[in-house]
């Protein structure tokens, strides 16, 4: 006879309690998060927030069934029709108490997603229905109000987000309760492992992200009508323009060629000198190799300051220092840059050698350099050569651009194109780099694959 | 059996083989295809001892120039780096929020050969274009502005975020995998279950990893008009040559750009080992989250 229960054995262990509760809480909050701000706008979102909704639930493993998900999309068509309803027979500025009676759909739609949970998983109890309830309740009433608060919807009255007036403010607000929908169903699943800190750093992730999407003015809108005239945009750029006069009353000739070579020379020079120049900076900045205590924090510390600079700022530096316009700075910045990368990946390696060699060198009587230069170069001299094909690829990428601050190269013709608003010719010149960037990665995957 | 009569001299060259052709010649092909290239390009950038030479004084005067810096209109570069961060930011979540479904469709263990491949290929179309370019190109339909270069970063981010994600999908062990498969679990669920918890540490690290370098890029992305600090920096040095100023907005920069990687750099060591890291910092955030405490391994009751 076959005791074997298999329902018992298909999940021993069950998420600890409070994840239980909390990521469907979690899902339903950043849900109505996006429904009480993008709410207005119809049905269609209803029907997006219950598949979305679903789809937390199903991620989190509470449900997998398709009759659940029809069950979302219902109450969400539903609630939002309300909602809308709601809103649209109203004038005047949104008040509290004006978001309380339109949230009221949401406290049903809240209870319909507790429904499906608790059906799913009887594990939850009945109070998950009470409980989504509140929370969907509490979150519309809260975005819309706060929405309110915060200015964005103050100088317009409800029938206007009715109509659509505001369709760019509300689809905007519909990415970042995305995002931080996104933010906050991670936290919980993150919640398994490490919970407490797993939903501070949500909520802090979703706090920075409505302030930073505030800041910069984000706007889906935007990119929305812009996709729409991609044609218009596409005629300023295509067809690429490859030559143009040099200079005034000059024939049209091929100009890209020359500049580009220049970016070339640059990136060697960077690589080749930077590449040199932190061989020995690597060794100092590792404690595996360094002749002293103070020699390693200095050589550790020049190096982080290095690689606390940008490219482009070293390229701006450089050229307000030997001129503008000269390749020689762009040379200058291309070899700090390489180094601070070199030295730092170099570094790290040396670090994680066998000590063996060196200790051997040492009992031999060997000097401190000749340790390194038997003893430690030849462990990592793979790595090395590696680093050096990844560098080189870094440098002709940072050289392309670094023209724009004046330090020469192909760069330089872009930016005096971009401002001629030549834009058929900026785009023959992008996919010159384009084309040359794609090539040097292949060919330097293909090296590192030859050599390692 | 004799032994052969041979002076030590001739025994250790008998004992040591003779250095193979083919490796001293690479070597020296190697080294010419160094070294040439290195040649013309000095040539060709006119790169002479005497310009060599001349550098280091030219740049001691620019120091100088720096230093001190002018503190006086702080808070305008603090507004400006500000800007910085929330454009690094938000590029982030972008690459992030894109990268991460697209991540597995690029994955081979994942996505089927005919879906893998051209994502792949997008992929790497994105990345080619550097974020600087990309922000000249995206100025044209959305205007100057921080949001300009958000969409820049956020763009560019998506093909690097792409790629990295995929290959840590590839590189799970495909045991868990295999064995919610042979459980009957759905492609969904062996997703959730067998990819999931072993790549998603890594590839939040890597997260982290592109904030740190959007930080940087954001940073000079103001030399095309993008927003941020870059422009402060630009103008300050090359048009009005107000050196003190510009070496204020470039000591904060450089402070804020160590800040931003010390709290990530926590981070990640905190999710890739689980082991808090014993500095100052990461000891404050373990107080302030309740982290720390070793994980509840018994039983619910």
């Amino acid at each position: 006879m076959n005791t074997f229960a298999p329902e018992t054995q298909v999940r021993p262990t069950e998420p600890p309690r409070a994840v239980r509760y909390l990521t469907p809480l979690a899902a339903g909050i950043a849900a109505t998060g996006v429904i009480g701000l993008a709410g207005p706008v119809g049905p269609l979102w209803g029907t997006l927030v219950g598949l979305v909704t679903f789809g937390a639930l199903f991620w989190a493993d509470i449900t997998r069934r398709i009759l659940d998900a029809g069950i979302l999309v219902a109450a969400g068509i539903a609630g939002m029709s309300y909602f809308d309803w709601v809103l649209a027979g109203r004038s005047g500025p949104i008040d509290f108490k004006l978001s309380l009676i339109a949230a009221v759909g949401w406290v049903v739609y809240g209870a319909g997603t507790g429904f499906v949970i608790h059906r799913a998983q009887p594990s939850y109890r009945r109070t998950i229905i009470g409980a989504q309830a509140v929370a969907w309740g509490g979150g519309a009433t809260l975005a819309l109000f706060t929405a309110t608060a915060m200015g964005v919807l103050a100088p317009l009255n409800a029938r206007q987000i009715s109509n659509g007036d505001i369709q760019e403010l509300t689809i905007g607000l519909f990415i970042v309760t995305g995002l931080a929908a996104a933010g906050v169903g991670l936290g919980a699943n993150f919640s398994f492992a490490t919970r407490l800190p797993s939903l501070f750093a949500s909520g802090l992730v979703l706090v920075v992200s409505v302030m930073a999407y505030n800041e910069i003015k984000f706007s889906t809108a935007a990119i929305a009508t812009q996709l729409g005239r991609i044609g218009e945009i596409a005629d300023d750029f295509w067809p690429p323009v490859w030559k143009w006069p040099k200079s005034l009353g000059q024939p049209d000739t091929f100009n890209i060629i020359e500049p580009f070579i220049e970016t070339l020379q640059i990136a060697i020079i960077g690589a080749v000198t930077g590449n040199l120049l932190a061989l020995p900076l690597a060794f100092y900045a590792s404690r595996m190799t360094a002749p002293s205590n103070v020699a390693y924090r200095i050589a550790k510390g020049f190096l982080n300051v290095v690689r606390t600079i940008p490219d482009l700022v070293w390229g701006i530096f450089f050229a307000t220092a030997v001129g503008f316009g000269n390749p020689f700075a762009g040379a200058l910045a291309m070899i700090m840059f390489s180094l601070a990368i070199m030295a730092k990946l170099l570094s790290e390696t040396v670090d994680a050698i066998d000590i063996g060699p060196l200790e051997a060198g040492r009992a031999a009587g060997a000097r401190h350099t000749q340790v390194i230069q038997y003893g430690a170069f030849p462990q990592v001299k793979p790595n090395y050569v590696a680093y050096a094909l990844y560098i080189f690829e870094l440098n002709i990428r940072a050289s392309v651009v670094i023209g724009f601050v004046g330090a020469g190269g192909i760069g330089r013709l872009l930016n005096e194109r971009r401002n001629f608003f030549q834009w058929d010719q900026v785009m023959a010149i992008v996919l010159v780099i384009f084309v040359s960037v794609l090539l040097i990665e292949w060919f330097s995957i293909w090296a590192r694959r030859k050599l390692v | 059996m004799t032994v052969p009569d041979l002076t030590p001299d001739q025994q250790m060259q008998q004992l040591r083989p003779k250095e193979p052709l083919a490796p001293r010649v690479i070597r020296w092909i190697v080294g010419i295809l160094i070294v040439i290239p290195f040649i013309w390009a000095t040539i060709g950038l006119e790169i002479s001892p005497e310009r060599i030479w001349r550098a280091p004084a030219e740049i001691w005067v620019l120091l100088t120039g720096m230093f001190p810096p002018d503190f006086e209109d702080s808070g305008r570069i603090v507004a400006k780096l500000l800007e910085s961060v929330y454009i690094a930011w938000i590029g982030t979540m972008m690459g992030a929020v894109f990268s991460f479904p697209l991540g597995f469709m690029a994955a081979t263990n994942v996505a089927p050969r005919w879906i893998a491949i051209p994502t792949r290929g997008i992929l790497s179309a994105i990345r080619a274009f550097p974020e600087l370019i990309l922000a000249v190109i995206l100025i044209v339909p959305f205007g100057l502005g921080p949001f300009t270069g958000a969409l820049a970063i956020g763009l560019h981010s998506i093909g690097t975020l792409g790629k990295l994600s995929s290959e840590v999908i590839e590189g799970v062990d495909g045991g868990p995998i295999e064995a919610i498969g042979s459980a009957g679990g759905t492609l969904p669920l062996q997703m959730r279950y067998g990819i999931v918890p072993q790549a998603m540490p890594t590839i939040v690290s890597y997260w982290l990893y592109r904030f740190e370098i959007n930080i940087r890029a954001s940073a000079v992305l103001g030399l095309v008009g993008a927003g941020g600090i870059g422009a402060e920096i630009v103008a300050r040095l090359s048009f009005r040559a107000d050196w003190p100023k510009a070496g204020a907005a470039l000591l904060a920069t450089i402070a804020v750009v160590l800040i931003v990687d010390a709290v990530s750099s926590s981070i990640r060591r905190r999710i890739i080992t689980g082991q808090p890291s014993t500095s100052l910092l990461s000891k404050g955030m373990t107080a302030l989250t309740g982290a720390g405490r070793p994980p509840s391994t018994e039983l619910e009751a």
